[in-house]
């Protein structure tokens, strides 16, 4: 790719809050045409550097360093309603953050934004169409009302929405959250910028509505030669959407280049180690490949993937790739490539190395899991009905609970979920699979006792929880966990992190005040937190060490059966890896069953035996995991595949 | 270990920082409770606790009561001759106008009263509408609606008329400074309970309450352990504000004759009749008038600063 003329440069961009320093001299560049990530945890300090650009840093920020947008090409914005004429005509490069930016034309008409949670950008008490019209009083003046209008509607066309005069007088709560992502890109682009900062615009959407959106934003790229930056946590988006990345860590840039470069051979340990975290899946099945929505990226990539397959370099040892694969019992080969030979163990136990320093050798997770394994693969998955083969895969392990032909009503006759049948075993994990709005949470309250059954029933340890009651439910329960989305909301801020711990021993009763502390002190180790946190309060920790205290909570009575909630959903990838490795690990040790409810695959793979799909409170979907994510039966498992993020190298 | 964990969460570091100024930085190494507000608070309701123990030692010092007249301490038309109201080395606050009663004896005396029914008042108010609003706000259904709709119904009930209906039914031999204590108590829990059972709708739908019915927690387990403790700042804040305001009550009960009888020395009933004579003798309205707002204000700064004292994020360990 020829190296076209950058159309921003940030040279030394630097914000400080309160004399302190955040980030510093950071430096990077966009193109026109081209997406731009910029990818790091949260506190990396990406967003605060994007947002800098269009001066959109809180006040309190002091930024010091130059952006040069190229004026040259700024002028290009034909429709610009505002003459500054003799400027554009010196093609004098504009320092965004100069104290004399023209800060009104460079919001809008210079850069658009997007920003992460469609549902409260908008205003809620005007209509869309009052909202996007808004950008063009202050950039195209001297526009009538109609003419604004109908500017707004094509605009709402050209993203994708096809009824663009509904949208005009809806309110945002009427739309998906997914369409109300495309009218705040209509908003962004509709005085045809040259730049887009989209700051986690998928965060909040579901797989196939980020999908979605980030084809539209790597469509109008190509189409408006707009230069956009994306910022994510996410590698996967990176991988989907972006053509150059930009890692930042700690407030500097650690790696720079194109995405197959620093994917497929990244320089920097952090970058490294990034890419080490995130879950990837992994899915051999040609149809399952999807159709990258990076226009011109998608040749590279596959590229890149078909190559990959035999080279098999340490870099995606956390993927284990097909080599190690036979086509039929693919389920034991990329779970755990462990039990084939004792080489790849090496190479995955060495890329998790900085990931997993206080977990378990890899080795201890491997024999965990075998016999399933062991089992699953004499199954040929053809003709197997699901059923058969997730016995096949659970074993003759004890069934801690089962899901008998539940049914939810929120509201007579309209069923949330309907006709769910699923058993737990000791010892594996089944995932829990859907959209919003699927019913996951519906399952899992039903299951932890939260809410009755409107039909069907649910068995633990062959009771039925929702016709007990006082002392028997509360027993019932005392061999259950529930690891919740966000600890931090589930602990009491008013209770120490010892109280917590030990409360379900204070529900449960007959535990003295020093065996509580004595247990408490235990399950914070097994947690490998210090013993100190457990006199601290929940705000002093971090999201990490709070979800380890929710685990912690969990195990205090040794449940038989662990319900974990998107436990992961809230967190940086290095610290979703930790807490993932470190629910394995406990569950190798402890052997309880679990309920793992997710939106994503990745994750999925790596820790399920078995998978139940959900859409619209039904199971399309359920088996073997691997079985599934490889030969996916029902199409709607397909889409989700599709849809989720791949990184394949 | 303050310092590890501010750095853990530069977050809170910050909004602590900010809210707590720079005070906050020397109150930081001490006990949450040493913080300024809670000392002069407390100073100040200390102080008139102690007004209230003493009253009688401390009148007895200058030969008073609040009961004698000293019509010599009066001039024309029976007002306080000399400076301030007659302000003299055996009248600290100087006389009342008319009868000529010594006006520090009914400050330090009705200091017994007005705080006396003041507090407990409140605390039969906040037993009553804690429990009646955690009920209310835990169980849905039939329990919520018994009590909500009771609630209404002593909201729209006209106090005044049934507290006056009541001075005349109950006997004069009944205690009046009690029956003040249980009608203004017994009026007074709506309020509480209907702040109280907003709260609790909204806690027991956190997940951390949602968390202790998950382990099998009983209703008494999850509103002793999860919510009351949430609901403690928003109490203290509240019936430390609602101190002063029964102080009031009582002098308007007082004022329409159905409060403390004269001549029962009490704040209430001194501002009442100081009101009269405001013009006149200006002092006799100030005296009583400004231990009432001292001691309202001792009470807000106590509130206050307890309310942040007990909140772990606010506390000395953030």
């Amino acid at each position: 790719m020829t190296e076209p003329h950058a159309i921003v440069t940030v040279d030394g961009l630097s914000v400080s809050f309160d004399e302190r320093e955040v980030t510093h001299g950071v430096s990077l560049k966009l193109y026109p045409g081209r997406i731009t990530a910029l990818v790091g945890e949260s506190g990396s300090g990406k967003s605060v550097t994007a947002m800098a650009l269009p001066r959109l840093d809180p006040s309190v920020a002091t930024v010091t360093g130059h952006a040069y947008l190229d004026e040259t090409a700024a002028a290009g914005t034909g429709t610009s309603g505002t003459s500054s004429g003799n400027a554009d005509a010196t093609g004098r490069d504009i320092d965004l953050l100069a104290a004399d930016a023209p800060l009104q034309r460079i919001r809008g008409e210079y850069i658009g934004t997007v920003f992460q949670e469609p549902s409260t950008a908008f205003n809620p008490v005007f209509t869309l169409g009052m909202q996007v019209a808004e950008s063009l009083k202050y950039h195209q003046k001297g526009l009538s009302a109609a003419e604004r209008k109908a500017k707004v509607l094509e605009q709402l066309r050209e993203v994708g929405l096809d009824d663009a005069e509904r949208v005009w007088s809806s309110y945002p709560h009427e739309l998906s959250g997914g369409q109300l992502q495309r009218v705040m890109i209509a908003m962004a682009i509709i005085n045809r910028p040259k730049v887009l900062i989209a700051d986690e615009p998928t965060t909040a959407l579901d797989v196939t509505t980020q999908q979605a959106i980030l084809k539209l934003i790597s469509r109008l790229a190509a189409e408006l030669d707009l230069a956009v930056l994306l910022i994510t946590h996410d590698m996967g988006v990176v991988w989907q959407a972006a053509s150059d990345v930009y890692v930042m860590h700690d407030g500097v840039i650690v790696e720079q280049g194109s995405v197959a470069d620093v994917f497929r051979a990244p320089k920097d340990d952090y970058t490294r180690m990034l890419l080490a975290a995130v879950p990837r899946l992994h899915v051999e099945s040609p149809a399952a490949v999807p159709s990258d929505p990076a226009g011109t990226d998608v040749e590279a990539h596959d590229s890149t993937f078909k190559t990959s397959d035999t080279t098999g370099s340490d870099a995606n040892a956390n993927t284990p790739t097909a080599e190690t694969s036979d086509p039929i019992g693919t389920v034991a080969t990329v779970r755990n490539p462990a039990p084939e030979s004792s080489d790849p163990a090496g190479t995955v136990a060495k890329v998790h190395e900085p990931a997993r320093q206080t977990s378990d050798p890899v080795g201890t997770d491997v024999s965990g899991r075998e016999p399933a394994v062991k089992t699953s693969d004499s199954v040929g998955t053809d003709g197997v009905t699901g059923t058969d083969e997730e016995r096949a895969v659970l074993g003759d392990g004890e069934r801690i609970a089962s899901v008998e032909d539940v049914a939810v009503a929120y509201k007579p006759g309209k069923y949330a979920v309907e006709g769910i049948s699923f058993d737990l075993v000791a010892g594996r994990t089944r995932a829990l699979v859907g959209e919003s709005g699927a019913g996951k949470t519906t399952i899992a309250k039903v299951v932890s006792g939260q809410l009755a059954p409107t039909a069907g029933r649910v068995l633990i340890a062959g009771e039925d929880l929702a016709r007990a009651h006082g002392r028997r439910k509360r027993t019932i329960l005392s061999h259950m966990g529930y690891v919740f989305q966000d600890s931090g909301s589930a602990l009491n801020p008013r209770k120490s992190v010892a109280w917590s711990i030990a409360e379900p021993m204070s529900v449960q009763g007959g535990f003295s005040a020093d065996e509580k502390r004595r247990r408490v002190l235990e399950l914070l180790d097994q947690v490998e937190l210090p013993a100190d946190v457990a006199d601290r309060f929940p705000h002093q920790l971090s999201g990490g060490q709070r979800q380890r205290v929710g685990i912690a909570r969990a195990l205090a009575l040794n449940p038989s059966l662990l319900i974990a909630d998107e436990p992961t959903s809230s967190l940086d990838v290095t610290v979703q890896r930790r807490v993932l490795d470190l629910l394995h690990r406990l569950q190798c040790e402890h052997g309880f069953a679990c309920l793992f409810i997710t939106h994503d695959l990745g994750i999925v793979q790596e820790v399920s035996d078995v998978i139940t799909v959900l859409r619209h409170g039904r199971v399309v979907e359920s088996g073997a995991t691997e079985r599934v994510l490889n030969h996916p039966r029902a199409e709607y498992t397909r889409t989700l595949l599709d849809a989720s993020p791949k990184i394949d190298l | 270990m303050t310092d590890v964990t501010s750095r853990a969460n530069p977050r809170t570091r910050g909004t602590a920082g900010k809210a707590a100024g720079g005070a906050g930085a020397a109150d930081k190494a001490r006990s949450p409770y040493l913080r300024s507000s809670i000392i002069v608070g407390g100073a100040i309701v200390v102080f008139f606790v102690l007004l209230a123990v003493f009253a009688g030692p401390l009148s007895a010092i200058t030969g008073n009561d609040p009961y004698a007249e000293h019509p010599e301490a009066l001039g024309a038309a029976s007002v306080p001759t000399g400076f301030g109201g007659g302000i003299s080395a055996s009248h600290w606050f100087g006389v009342t106008p008319l009868r000529g009663v010594d006006l520090f004896s009914i400050v330090a005396y009705g200091t017994r009263i007005s705080l006396g029914i003041g507090l407990f008042s409140s605390v039969i108010s906040l037993v009553i509408g804690v429990t009646l609003g955690l009920i209310a706000g835990y169980f849905p259904g039939l329990a919520d609606a018994l009590i909500s709709r009771t609630m209404d119904v002593f909201f729209g009930f006209p106090f005044l008329i049934f507290a006056i209906a009541l001075s005349v039914v109950v006997p004069q031999s009944f205690p009046r400074p009690l029956l003040l204590t249980l009608v203004l108590g017994f009026f007074g829990w709506p309020g509480i309970a209907r702040l109280v059972r907003g709260q609790t709708l909204t806690l027991s739908k956190r997940n951390f309450a949602v968390a202790s019915r998950v382990m099998g927690a009983s209703p008494a387990h999850v509103l002793w352990h999860q919510i009351l403790p949430n609901l403690l700042p928003l109490l203290i804040v509240n019936v430390t504000l609602s101190i002063p305001g029964r102080i009031g009550a009582e002098a308007g009960l007082s004022f329409l004759g159905v409060g403390m009888n004269p001549p029962t020395p009490s704040w209430g009933r001194s501002i009442s009749d100081a009101v009269q004579w405001a013009l006149v003798d200006p002092m006799y309205l100030l005296f009583p008038g400004g231990a009432l707002f001292l001691l309202t204000f001792g009470f807000n700064l106590l509130g206050d600063g307890l309310s942040d004292a007990i909140d772990p994020r606010k506390g000395v360990r953030a």
